[in-house]
């Protein structure tokens, strides 16, 4: 039973969702939960937002599954979803700040805990590389990452995003002399 | 910079990805050709794609995480259908009182139903972190007239991640004030964080809930936050 959804091609998956079967829907979303997490927190840059955005993608697609058109492949239908979905998430979201927890105390004794070598290690290079996509503003994030991440073509981009080509090109120009002065100390002089 | 190189360094970006109409490309690599400087922008450029394509990893997240995100998902498309279904006659409200009168058993029927619907939905069952609390054996905080408190949390650590991140938790408070049961709600995706979270749960203090001047077991929702350093 389980085999045949893990053989049928997502066009077969997706007729069949049209049809009411959840199964297929589960199946498709095993098939590109991965990515679509991998996208959404490049865009997003933490977990709680790519946990709830790329959670939020499925769910539109699936209210809008009867919409899909099958000259598309499915991973570029919701691909554009996850992107667009992104974007306005992103630009509407202001910066939480911190709240204390009730009767936290500074000092407590979880402070060794803190070591970040007992995790998953992460190099300083990584850490700065972080720190600069964080810093740069949504519109030049987003055309960094489609483009040199998702590999996409300038016309794709600009599609994805409705904007002209012309800023396609400009964005990106901006966000690499951004990032080349962020990250200098890793680049050739 | 001369002029020439002003230019080049203009067109630079678009040179690298390949997406420069033919003449100027051409134009380009004259320039790049007698130019060591923009030779070694180019080779920055370059080296800068090639660092954010394969060092900028997200989270390496469990196994388990991906049966509770489909479950999620599923729970949330649920959630929607319902409310739109109940519409201005608020069915749900009047299943509510119902099971409000009816008390315990209605709630356990509900719940069964609830969990077999779920289990149907998903071909694979969501393992750790569950999802379906066993509503019939205690109160949720919401419905408690004096939900439990939180007396004494220890601070959690400072850890090296870019942004706060919350790890929400249930953590069931006995009528003698102990804890007995933690579960993760929703998972911060890294294993090390959860477990922190829930041993901090395990050292804190709390009053138990209160129902009817009574003393009641309690589901108490408890997020963690931790900063970043
Ligand atoms: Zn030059």
């Amino acid at each position: 039973m389980k085999e045949t959804y893990r053989k049928a091609s997502d066009v077969e998956l997706i007729r069949r969702v049209k049809s009411g079967d959840t199964r297929a829907f589960d199946e498709l979303m095993r098939r590109y939960a991965g990515s679509i997490y991998r996208l959404v927190y490049s865009l997003a840059r933490n977990h709680m937002d790519a946990d709830d955005l790329s959670q939020e993608t499925f769910i539109r697609a699936y209210r809008a599954i009867g919409r899909y058109d099958e000259q598309y492949r499915f991973y570029t239908w919701l691909h554009r979803i996850a992107v667009n979905l992104c974007i306005n998430h992103l630009k509407r979201k202001r910066r939480v700040r911190l709240v204390p927890l009730p009767g936290s105390e500074i000092g407590g004794e979880w402070q060794d805990i803190a070591d970040p070598k007992s995790g998953a290690e992460v190099s300083e290079l990584q850490r700065d590389l972080d720190r600069a996509l964080c810093k740069l503003p949504v519109d030049q994030r987003a055309v960094i990452v489609l483009r040199v991440k998702e590999e996409m073509s300038y016309s794709e981009i600009s599609d994805v995003l409705k904007i002209p080509v012309g800023t396609v090109m400009s964005r990106l120009s901006r966000a690499r002399s951004r990032l080349r002065r962020l990250l200098k100390e890793y680049l050739p002089v | 910079m001369k002029e020439s190189c002003k230019e080049t360094r203009r067109l630079l970006s678009q040179y690298v990805d390949g997406e420069l109409e033919f003449s100027l490309a051409a134009r380009v690599e004259a320039h790049l050709k007698v130019c060591p400087d923009c030779r070694r922008e180019l080779a920055a450029l370059k080296a800068l794609g090639q660092m954010v394509k394969e060092k900028d990893k997200p989270p390496k997240l469990a196994d388990e995480y991906w049966d509770w995100h489909r479950s999620q998902v599923w729970k949330r498309i649920k959630t929607v259908r319902r409310e739109r279904q109940d519409g201005p006659h608020r069915q749900g409200f009047f299943w509510f009182r119902l099971a409000a009168v009816t008390g315990g058993v209605a709630v356990v029927l509900i719940a069964a139903v609830a969990g077999w619907r779920l289990l149907r939905v998903n071909p694979q069952k969501a393992k750790a972190p569950k999802v379906v609390d066993n509503l019939a054996a205690v109160l949720v905080s919401e419905q408690c007239d004096k939900p439990p408190e939180v007396l004494r949390m220890p601070v959690l650590p400072c850890v090296s991640i870019d942004d706060t991140t919350t790890v929400l938790l249930r953590a069931l408070v006995e009528t003698d004030s102990s804890v007995s049961e933690i579960k993760v709600e929703r998972s911060s995706g890294i294993e090390l964080l959860d477990s922190i979270a829930v041993n901090n749960i395990q050292k804190a203090k709390f009053r138990p809930g209160i129902q009817k001047g009574r003393l009641v077991r309690c589901w108490l929702t408890v997020p963690q936050k931790f900063r970043s350093e």
